[in-house]
């Protein structure tokens, strides 16, 4: 692979502006298998320098980024942290962060070439030093630490890597133990930032400290009210960031924080789809952008491995089968997004080719066989089972359907909402014999696949060690055309499997006002950086 | 001391709650923040590996020198968090009741003073709307209607009174006055009874015959008397109204105690879930005991009797 | 019968409330027959249609009949209320009588133990348990007649205190009359009066804290059709598209609670001895 050139997905962007503003009657749209919508709030000529950016922020739980999983917890690392690596906002392209070039000088080797002169924040405990190769290497090894449930992102590179060397301060090899063909999309992840070894050894964990090299500086963070960042003066990107102030507002409640936005209170806000049509009648200079997510929305069976063996009815292949038959993903996006949504082929979004599989490979909807699979499975008069699911949300909705749905072929299902704190519990200890779950892809093809189905799987656990072997095998296949094939395979046997049923990828709204410039809203929800906005217009 | 007994119930009870809460912190942090292998370590750490009656012991030791416990999840001291939001709340149910009471005193006393007029109907009829719909429903529409037709909303960032006094009122007068409504429907009923029945009372009768004229009337001799019922109203509402702020911080984005109460439930922070319940109960005992207090200067008799 | 009216033409607020109590009582009873199609049927096709002739209050966003969720909600906010206020009058009234009618001792420790549960704020004692239940019909019936005992407890204590001190109190007691007797036969039925009242104005009481509890996410969950999971949830994401979904659960729960307000309100100036002018013994 040659400099710059990417390794990823292949996502094509084939959307224009045009299109997208053509597109502007809502929840008519049903089921088109569109690419991800993009939107420009660009401005003209210079930028303008000054002004405080207000973004709407959510639930947090804590801010280390080696240690969770919300994107809450990236609105704040990406204002104080830099990777090597980053992806564009449609997730095609590589871009160069704090590596000004890399290598790929063989099948196991990766070389990265540091920028020089770039500073941590001028804060204790790092008091503004320069970044080194040592400290890339400290956060991958940290972002490794083998502590499933604690370091959630540890799979990216957990005994991957033969070594990293760092030859001199700004240059580092890494070198893998086998071909591993998603290295560089892991490295690029937004999850893979360069922390300060000081901050860890001082306060024990990054979760409510955030000192890096950013573009802003944390001055104030209070987890339930607001997280407030000035401007780096320090940056080593001259010229940037263009912002005075970053602060991320917390709003919990949809009503307000929409309100919040048509008030113009925030400047860059996630909007209820519902609320889509009176923003853009209310403020028609406002942006609305469409953003198809990577969190697809899936209904998961019970868990197994080696130590939790199956229960029946799920037992039956045949049950998994019937129940996948039976449901009708154009129904959950319907009734649950109005028309907002994406139908699914497997766990990969049909978005991200080439690796998604292809719409003829999609389940078939066919009452009459789920019940004919029932029958043979022994199950002809259907059975009862629980469905745990997290409230509040639309998961709570998209169960109401399942249960509708299973209904009509017997399978009575009794809903058993409860808080989300519970929910991660039990589906953490994999204890539940049904489930609505927000499922986690992203740039990379096999994260949608590894951390679920894999051998050492954490999200969910799968026992079926064929797929285990082949998903530790498609790693390994750098020329991507066999990959792809590979990765095509495995979805196929999750689908026979049918240990999960993929409902719908939900297609989600930001609201971006007018003053705001030079900002596209990512395709990755996870990304929020930004470095390059500036505002023009702004009322104080 | 007769405040004592029910103090310690307070706190056992408290304290033994929290333990039955299901989805055991232990299990949820190693999931969700990541002590994963390390479950002995954090019973230790959040002292669930001594028996009930020893930590409770601790804990009340702990308790009496100011320690409330440290949160386990911001990992600050809870009496700190606590009084960091206490001032928020505080704001909001004093400005609830400033509200209550200006709506529900003057129509309470017009309608007992126009009793089964149509006005009187009017009033009751408005004091019951007031209660019978949800507090966060009127927020709800405010906000919406506010935000749709003037492009306004209170702002959703708190500052301080003392910084800011326009910025702080903008953002805590509408769920002050949502709330304050739904106050005044209790109040108001309760100041119409009084009054009528004070109206009644023979001395009351007697500075009519005088020839006093209505006013007079009543401030003088029937405000006095009727209030020491609406006082002890008052003071129920008030701890009514420490838990009702919780919807209203919500929606509104204020950072008080019933919001990070409602959160420390939802994460198991039992160490603030307990140190909250500490503080409003004992809270609320002293409450009482002041209006008792303020019972003995309102009514004489009740002081010598 | 033409007492009744009597009664009517004085209060006629109270009477106001009665009938919306009797019409919610009758469509709770009634709501199979009342409602032209399933509540909990889920049809896509039909989603957020605006009221018309087919469905007279419109549809949710799952395509349900909100007449009919509507109708069937009345069955849910009775049961709530129902359930809540039978729990805490039973228990207040165990609790009350205990310690007004015996005093000394028990009186001392059950109103210390009234005292402690009255310290916390009502919302506070509904979320603490809600959360300790978790979500379910049950578990809201019993956390809000848990919440509502100790306040209860104290107006039946009180009366039964009034009324102790009767003569003929003394009276059956020196006769040989046995304490349970003397409760059922006099005390009880002279308390009847104030617990009416209080299960009145608690059955509106329980279905406001029930739409709290939603708006929260403790209440009832879905797919039953509860008036404050109605207004609180979906209700409140499609206000603008789709108003009537909120609209409409919201006028019922207004009806319902400004009706139990009105006809507690109106039985406590009836019954209450005080306004009546003149002390008299039984009902």
């Amino acid at each position: 692979m040659k400099p710059g050139e990417q390794g990823t997905n292949g996502l094509r962007g084939h959307v224009s502006r045009r299109s997208f503003l053509q597109a502007g009657a809502l929840g008519v749209t049903g089921l088109a298998a569109v690419g991800p919508r993009v939107a420009w709030a660009q401005g003209k000529g210079d930028a303008k320098r000054g002004g405080t950016l207000v973004v709407r922020s959510g639930p947090i739980r804590g801010i280390d980024p080696h240690m969770e999983t919300w994107a809450t917890t990236l609105q704040v690392v990406h204002q104080t942290y830099n990777a090597l690596l980053k992806f564009n906002h449609d997730g095609t392209k590589i871009l160069p962060d704090l590596a000004e070039s890399w290598e790929h000088k063989d099948d196991l080797t990766y070389a990265f070439r540091l920028r020089q002169g770039v500073k941590f924040h001028n804060v204790p405990p790092v008091n503004g030093r320069e970044l080194t190769s040592e400290d890339v290497k400290y956060s991958i090894e940290r972002q490794m630490t083998n502590q499933p449930g604690k370091f959630q992102h540890a799979y990216f590179f957990l005994d991957k890597l033969a070594s990293i060397q760092t030859p001199d301060k700004y240059t580092i090899v890494f070198k893998t133990k086998e071909p591993y063909a998603p290295f560089l999309n892991y490295i690029a992840n937004p999850w893979t930032v360069i922390v300060s070894r000081e901050v860890v050894e001082k306060h024990g964990d990054l979760q409510r400290h955030a000192i890096g090299t950013g573009p802003f500086i944390m001055q104030e963070y209070r987890r339930d009210q607001e997280a407030v960042f000035v401007k780096n003066p320090n940056y080593f990107k001259k010229g940037l960031p263009y912002l005075d102030e970053v602060r991320l507002q917390y709003v919990i409640d949809p009503v307000a924080a929409t309100a919040a936005f048509r008030g113009q209170q925030t400047d860059i806000s996630y909007v209820e789809f519902a609320d889509v049509a009176s923003i853009k009648t209310s403020n028609p200079r406002v942006q609305v952008a469409e953003i198809t997510t990577m969190f697809p929305i899936v209904l998961r069976t019970r868990p197994y491995d080696e130590q939790r063996p199956l229960k029946p009815p799920f037992t039956e292949k045949k049950v998994r089968q019937a129940i996948q038959a039976a449901i009708k993903q154009e129904e959950f996006i319907e009734i649950v997004r109005s028309g907002w949504g994406l139908t699914m082929t497997g766990p990969i979004p049909t978005y991200r080719k080439p690796w998604a599989l292809p719409a003829s490979a999609r389940p078939e909807f066919d009452l009459k066989k789920a019940k004919r699979l029932l029958t043979e499975a022994g199950y002809a008069n259907g059975f009862e089972t629980e469905l745990i699911v997290g409230s509040p949300g639309d998961n709570v909705k998209s169960a109401q359907v399942v249960k509708d749905q299973l209904a009509k072929v017997g399978i009575q299902v009794n809903l058993k909402p409860m808080e989300m704190a519970q929910y991660y519990n039990k589906s953490y200890s994999y204890d539940y014999s049904m489930s609505v779950h927000t499922a986690l892809t992203g740039e990379e093809p096999e994260e949608a696949i590894r951390p679920y189905y894999g051998a050492n799987a954490t999200y969910y656990r799968w026992g079926n060690k064929e797929i285990h072997r082949l998903i530790d095998e498609q790693a390994k296949v750098l020329d991507q055309k066999r990959r792809v094939e590979m990765v095509h395979q495995i979805q196929r046997m999750l689908l026979d499997d049918a240990p999960n049923v993929f409902l719908y990828t939900p297609v989600a709204h930001y609201g971006v006002q007018p003053w705001v410039k030079n900002y596209t809203v990512p395709i990755n929800a996870y990304d929020q950086r930004y470095e390059e906005i500036w505002l023009d217009g702004k009322k104080a | 001391m007769l405040l004592l007994p029910t103090v310690a119930l307070v706190t056992l009870l408290v304290f033994s709650i929290i333990r039955l809460l299901p989805g055991d912190i232990v299990t949820l942090m190693m999931s969700e923040q990541g002590y994963a292998g390390e479950k002995a370590k954090l019973e230790q750490m959040l002292g669930l590996d001594q028996p009930f009656y020893r930590q409770y012991v601790s804990y009340i030791g702990k308790v009496l020198q100011g320690d409330l416990g440290v949160s386990l999840w911001t990992k600050e001291p809870v009496l700190d968090e606590i009084l960091r939001r206490l001032p928020v709340s505080l704001e909001l149910a004093v400005l609830a009741m400033f509200f209550g009471l200006l709506i529900a005193l003057p129509t309470g006393i017009f309608s007992a003073v126009r009793q089964d007029t149509w006005l009187d109907y009017l009033f009751r009829t408005g004091a019951i709307g007031g209660l019978s719909v949800p507090g966060f429903w009127m927020a709800t529409v405010v906000i919406v209607s506010a935000s749709l037709w003037w492009q306004w909303v209170p702002p959703m960032r708190f500052t301080p009174f003392a910084r800011d006094p326009v910025k702080n009122l903008s953002q805590l007068l509408l769920p002050a006055i949502i709330l304050g409504f739904a106050l005044s429907a209790g109040v108001m009923r309760m100041t119409r009874s009084m009054v009528l029945e004070v109206l009644r009372e023979d001395y009351v009768r007697t500075a009519w015959a005088k020839g006093l004229p209505e006013f007079q009337v009543i401030a003088r001799h029937v405000l006095k008397n009727a209030m020491i019922p609406v006082v002890t109203v008052m003071g129920l509402q008030f701890s009514a109204l420490l838990g009702g702020t919780v919807i209203m911080e919500s929606i509104f984005v204020l950072p008080g105690m019933g919001k990070f109460l409602l959160d420390a439930i939802t994460w198991r922070d039992y160490p603030v879930i307990q140190g909250i319940n500490l503080f409003l109960a004992t809270g609320i005992i002293v409450l009482n005991l002041a209006i008792d207090l303020v019972y003995g200067f309102l009514d004489p008799r009740i002081r010598f009797g | 019968m033409s007492r009744v009216f009597r009664v009517m033409r004085a209060k006629p607020l109270g009477a106001l409330g009665g009938l919306l109590i009797i019409g919610l009582v009758a469509t709770a009873l009634l709501a199979p027959v009342l409602a032209p199609y399933d509540p909990i049927k889920i049809k896509s096709t039909d989603r957020l249609q605006a009221p018309s002739l087919n469905h007279p209050l419109g549809t949710d966003d799952f395509g349900r009949d909100i007449l009919s969720r509507v109708i069937y909600g009345a069955r849910i906010s009775m049961l709530l209320g129902l359930g809540a206020v039978a729990i805490s009058t039973l228990l207040a009234a165990i609790i009350g009588i205990l310690s007004g009618y015996y005093g000394g001792r028990i009186d001392t420790v059950l109103q210390r133990c009234i005292d402690t549960l009255m310290a916390f704020p009502g919302f506070v004692v509904l979320l603490t348990i809600m959360a300790m239940l978790g979500q379910g019909l049950g578990n809201v019936i019993l956390a809000l007649g848990i919440g509502a005992t100790a306040g209860n407890a104290r107006i039946i204590r009180s009366a039964v205190l009034a009324i102790r001190e009767n003569q003929y109190i003394e009276v059956a007691r020196a006769t040989g009359c046995q304490d349970w007797q003397i409760i059922a036969r006099h005390i009880l039925p002279n308390i009847a009066a104030p617990i009416m009242v209080v299960v009145t104005l608690g059955l509106g009481v329980a279905i406001l804290a029930e739409s709290s509890l939603s708006f929260l996410g403790f209440g009832v969950p879905p797919p039953t059709p509860s008036w404050g999971a109605m207004l609180s949830g979906s209700g409140r994401t499609y206000m603008l598209q789709a108003p009537w979904m909120a609209v409409f659960p919201g006028i019922a729960i207004s009806l319902a609670v400004f009706g139990f307000n009105m006809l507690g309100d109106a039985l406590r100036d009836l019954l209450d001895p005080k306004l009546r002018g003149g002390p008299q013994g039984r009902l």
